[in-house]
């Protein structure tokens, strides 16, 4: 009791020294239980993203020795903010992803969530279906949206013919494949967050809604003033979630376009794979990674901090 | 029951469930139309997916293309999919392990720094893995395991400990400490507490986890892309993605490993979905 209170006093950060010698040797036991764990973590993530920053720093091409690399500063940072136009396009076409993708799946999710939760038959059933892209490998269906979307022999090509429509490009036309992107996008994800949003609602008490119809508040008000505040815990999970692995997207790309045509879908991940693996520019590579880093960081904190303040106030 | 408001009462509800089965429906047909396509592709012959009529079903069943991209000489699936098992598995199991491991410190024990072990770990879980795929690239290469299920494996294991300890921490919290005192009165050791008590009450948790971890790694393209080079090592994703060099218009076949590569995890999301979707709900409703 004494350790607990004194805990609350105390910075979050700051250890807590145990009094008694059982304490202390529990203590030791926590440290065995953690040791692998963290020491995998050291070697293989912080390891390597430190030498990542450092590598950020040189000139490298991966074969040279490590030693040799030679020191660049931030001129990395500084070619690729003001003279690489493939990485600013990329950097464009890859917030138009997010914010596509994010608008759409929070707005659908959140729409059929709402659908779902009225009185219906058979729910289990239904999220079972929408669920089912959701773990299909991004990668398999890409590959299938490829062939479906295709400019020639694609399927949906095949219906818009037959209606006497004129051939879409698709993924093959420089207006389109970047939306195109998007759809495929939200159509393997949007099951994620409709399953989200639905354990979010079926959390909001049944009370909040009889009392308010006793008030005489209409759908909409309810809507309004009890289902989205509540719901601002899983908003801010969807949206942080989205918006962060929809900035790192790639098999997508890689597999259906490629960044083509003429890098209207080219995306940082993808830009950054090939300086890295196709040019050997490591130096170059690494400080793209770690301007994507920086904006997903700064973009969640962003986040955190509108939706988390706002639903304070309310 | 014979009062005229509730009479429209009942119309009113029976047109607003039906327009609601309507709209459910119509999503659901949008929704099923890629996987009927990519079905539909996989079971026709490669002279009927050329000569059109892509929407309608196959004249025969032909499994042409299945034999063909599991033939050792055109598309070796058979070897990709052992791959793949090979990893999953053992990096699945040994990422939820650690992860368990970590989680039960964190959730059970007080000790010097915990609160910061607890940030750098679940700092994990926001870093793009991009970021460190040039350096592990060249740090597999050094220590000679680059082009084996090897690096795929550690470097799996290593991403997934962030989440498993997270979710495991916050189930270790739900058990009462009281479990704990009892079993020390008793003379447990630490371990034995661990192995004997503790154990057995996670499997629920771990089954959450299996499910997720065996998901996100089967489906993983990037890391296999990267670390792996022949044949022997390839994973299916890989070679999903190779048909597609080898033979631009095979879209028989392609529809086919596509269709064989998600098997296992559509299997296991049927049979373990309760899991599933408490697993992937879990960070969300918890804020």
């Amino acid at each position: 009791m004494q350790a607990r209170l004194s805990r609350r006093r105390r910075a979050w950060w700051l250890p807590e020294i145990p009094k008694s010698a059982l304490m202390r040797r529990r203590m030791l036991w926590a440290y065995a239980f953690v040791a692998a764990p963290v020491v995998a973590l050291l070697v293989f993530l912080l390891g390597p993203i430190l030498f990542s920053g450092w590598v950020s720093l040189h000139r490298w091409d991966m074969l040279s020795p490590v030693s040799e690399m030679p020191w660049r500063g931030l001129s990395n940072y500084r070619y690729l903010l003001t003279k690489d136009p493939v990485f600013l396009k990329s950097l464009g076409n890859t917030f138009f992803f997010a914010i596509g993708g994010v608008g759409a799946n929070t707005i659908l999710g959140l729409g059929f969530a709402l659908l779902l939760n009225s009185r219906i038959r058979g729910r289990a059933i239904w999220r079972v279906l929408y669920f089912m892209p959701v773990i299909t490998a991004p990668l398999a269906l890409a590959v299938m949206f490829a062939f479906i979307f295709d400019r020639n022999y694609g399927l949906v090509n095949n219906v818009i013919t037959a209606i006497g429509l004129p051939r879409q490009p698709f993924l093959s036309g420089p207006n389109q494949a970047l939306l195109t992107l998007v759809f495929i996008a939200v159509y393997q994800f949007v099951g994620y967050y409709i399953v989200l949003f639905l354990a979010g609602l079926q959390g909001i008490p049944q009370d909040y809604y009889d009392a308010a119809q006793v008030d005489g508040a209409g759908k909409l008000q309810e809507f309004r003033y009890i289902t989205l505040p509540l719901l601002r815990p899983v908003m801010l999970f969807v949206v942080v979630t989205n918006t962060i692995g929809a900035l790192q997207v790639f098999d997508l790309v890689f597999a259906t376009t490629g960044g083509a045509p003429a890098n209207s879908s080219m995306t940082v991940v993808l830009h950054m794979y090939n300086t890295a693996f196709k040019f050997s520019r490591m130096g170059r590579a690494s400080a793209m990674a770690f301007i994507l880093f920086g904006i997903i960081l700064l973009i969640t904190i962003v986040q955190v901090r509108l939706l988390r303040d706002r639903a304070y106030q309310d | 029951m014979k009062r005229p408001g509730l009479q429209r009462g009942k119309w009113a509800r029976r047109l607003r469930a039906g327009a609601l089965y309507f709209t459910l429906t119509i999503m659901l047909i949008l929704f099923m139309t890629p996987v009927y396509g990519a079905v539909v592709t996989a079971f026709k012959s490669q002279a009927e997916v050329v000569a059109g009529g892509y929407w309608t079903p196959p004249q025969r069943l032909a499994t042409e293309n299945f034999a063909r991209v599991l033939d050792p000489e055109s598309g070796n699936l058979g070897l990709y999919m052992q791959n793949s098992l090979l990893l999953t598995l053992p990096a699945a199991f040994a990422s939820i392990a650690l992860g368990t491991l970590a989680g039960y410190a964190l959730g059970k024990y007080r000790f010097k720094g915990d609160g910061l072990l607890f940030v750098f770990i679940v700092a994990g879980m926001f870093l793009p893995p991009q970021i460190a795929l040039i350096p592990v690239f060249r740090l597999m290469n050094d220590i000679g395991l680059y082009d084996t299920l090897y690096a795929v494996i550690i470097i799996h294991t290593a991403f997934g400990i962030p989440i498993c300890t997270l979710v495991m921490r916050n189930f270790f919290q739900t058990v009462p400490n009281a479990l704990r005192e009892a079993a020390l009165i008793d003379g447990a050791s630490e371990y034995g507490i661990f192995f004997r008590i503790m154990l057995p009450l996670t499997l629920p948790a771990l089954a959450v986890l299996a499910t997720l971890q065996f998901t996100w790694i089967w489906n993983d393209f990037l890391w296999p892309f990267i670390l792996t080079q022949k044949a022997e090592s390839r994973t299916v994703m890989v070679g999903i993605m190779n048909l597609t060099g080898q033979y631009t218009v095979d879209w028989g076949g392609q529809a086919a490993a596509s269709l064989l590569g998600s098997l296992p995890t559509l299997f296991i999301f049927v049979f373990f979905q309760r899991y599933f979707i408490r697993g992937l709900t879990l960070g969300a409703v918890k804020g």
